[in-house]
C-alpha cells in the first residue's frame, strides 16, 4: 500500500513491524469470543484452588502411603508374633509335659520299683543284654 | 523441545514439582478454561472441569511419555473431561450430547456470566447446532486459531478429516446466518 507524500501522520519507528504481532497477541488473548463472562478476579482464585487442591492430593497420598505402610508393618509384625511366640510354645509346652514326665519316671516312678517291676518294662533284648552286662561286673 | 523436556523433568521431580506446577497453571489456566468453557458454555461446569484437569496433569504427570507436547497433553484431557461431563449431564437428563448443549445455549441469554450481544448469541446458537466434533474443530480453530497440527493431535483425528469437518462447519454456519439475516 502506498502512502500519500503529503500524509502529515507520523508513527513510531517500526511501528508496523510489530503491529501485525501486536494485534495477533490480543487476538489470541481473546478467548472470549462469545460474548461468555467469569466472576471477578475468577483466574487468581482459580489458579489458588488449583494449587491448594494438589496440594492437599499430595498430602492425602502420603497420609495413605504411610497409613499403607503401618498396615502392613502391623500385619507382618502380628503374623511373625503368631508364628514365633504362639506356635512354637506350644511345642515346648508339649516337648517340656514329656520331659516332665520322663523325669518323673526316672526320679520317682522307677525308683519304687523293684527288679522285676523293672524287667518287665524291659524288652526281650535289652533283658539280655542288661544279663550279660550284669554278669560281668 | 528441550525446554519442555527440562520442564516435564521439574514437572516430575518431588522437589522441583510444586513450583513447576504453579508455573504450568499460572500459564495455561484461562486458554484452557476458555477451551472448556466453549465446550461445556456453563461457568461452574467450566471451572469444575479446569480443576480436575489440572488435578490429572498432577496426577499422572509420570505417565507422560512425551510422544506429544505437554500442551496438547493438556488439551487432550480438557476436551476428554469436558466431554465427559457433556455426556454425563445429558444422560441425566435422558437427553443427547446435542440436545444438552443446544438446551443451554437456549438459556445463554438469562446466564449472569453472558454479555454477548445478539449476534454473539447467534453465533453461539449456530455453533451449538453442529455436531459434536464439528463444534470443537471450529472453536479450537476459528477462536483460538489453532492449526491443524496441534488439532489433530488433540483429537487423535487426521488433518484431512479436521480439514473436512471444518469447512462444512463454516459452511453450515453461514448459511444459517445469512438466511436468519433479516437484511438479506
Amino acid at each position: 500500500m502506498k502512502t500519500r507524500k503529503n500524509n502529515l501522520f507520523k508513527v513510531p519507528k517500526g511501528y508496523f513491524d510489530t503491529l501485525e504481532e501486536a494485534l495477533l497477541q490480543k487476538t489470541k488473548a481473546n478467548h472470549n469470543a462469545y460474548g461468555l463472562q467469569t466472576p471477578k478476579g475468577y483466574f487468581d482464585r482459580l489458579e489458588k484452588e488449583i494449587l491448594y487442591k494438589t496440594q492437599k492430593k499430595d498430602k492425602k497420598v502420603d497420609k495413605n502411603i504411610l497409613r499403607i505402610l503401618i498396615t502392613s508393618v502391623s500385619i507382618a509384625a502380628s503374623f511373625l508374633f503368631f508364628f514365633t511366640v504362639s506356635s512354637p510354645s506350644e511345642t515346648l509346652i508339649i516337648e517340656n509335659t514329656e520331659q516332665a514326665f520322663d523325669d518323673y519316671i526316672e526320679t520317682y516312678y522307677i525308683e519304687e520299683f523293684n527288679s522285676y517291676e523293672l524287667l518287665t518294662l524291659l524288652e526281650e533284648g535289652e533283658i539280655e543284654t542288661s544279663l550279660t552286662y550284669n554278669s560281668k561286673p | 523441545m528441550k525446554q519442555q523436556s527440562l520442564f516435564v523433568h521439574a514437572l516430575k521431580h518431588p522437589s522441583s514439582r510444586e513450583k513447576a506446577f504453579a508455573r504450568l497453571v499460572s500459564e495455561y489456566k484461562e486458554r484452557l478454561y476458555w477451551h472448556i468453557r466453549k465446550i461445556v458454555l456453563d461457568h461452574d461446569d467450566a471451572n469444575d472441569v479446569v480443576q480436575n484437569t489440572f488435578i490429572k496433569v498432577h496426577l499422572n504427570i509420570e505417565n507422560f511419555k512425551e510422544n506429544s507436547t505437554l500442551f496438547t497433553w493438556i488439551y487432550r484431557i480438557a476436551t476428554n473431561e469436558a466431554l465427559n461431563l457433556i455426556t454425563s449431564k445429558a444422560k441425566k437428563m435422558g437427553l443427547q450430547n446435542q440436545e444438552w448443549v443446544e438446551a443451554l445455549t437456549d438459556g445463554l441469554e438469562a446466564d449472569s456470566y453472558f454479555d454477548g450481544d445478539e449476534a454473539a448469541l447467534l453465533l453461539q446458537k449456530e455453533v451449538a447446532r453442529l455436531p459434536e466434533k464439528q463444534r470443537i474443530v471450529f472453536n479450537m480453530k476459528y477462536f483460538d486459531g489453532m492449526n491443524y497440527d496441534a488439532i489433530s493431535e488433540i483429537l487423535d483425528t487426521s488433518v484431512g478429516a479436521l480439514k473436512a469437518s471444518y469447512h462444512h462447519a463454516v459452511k453450515k454456519i453461514k448459511t444459517k446466518l445469512t438466511d436468519e439475516d433479516p437484511k438479506k
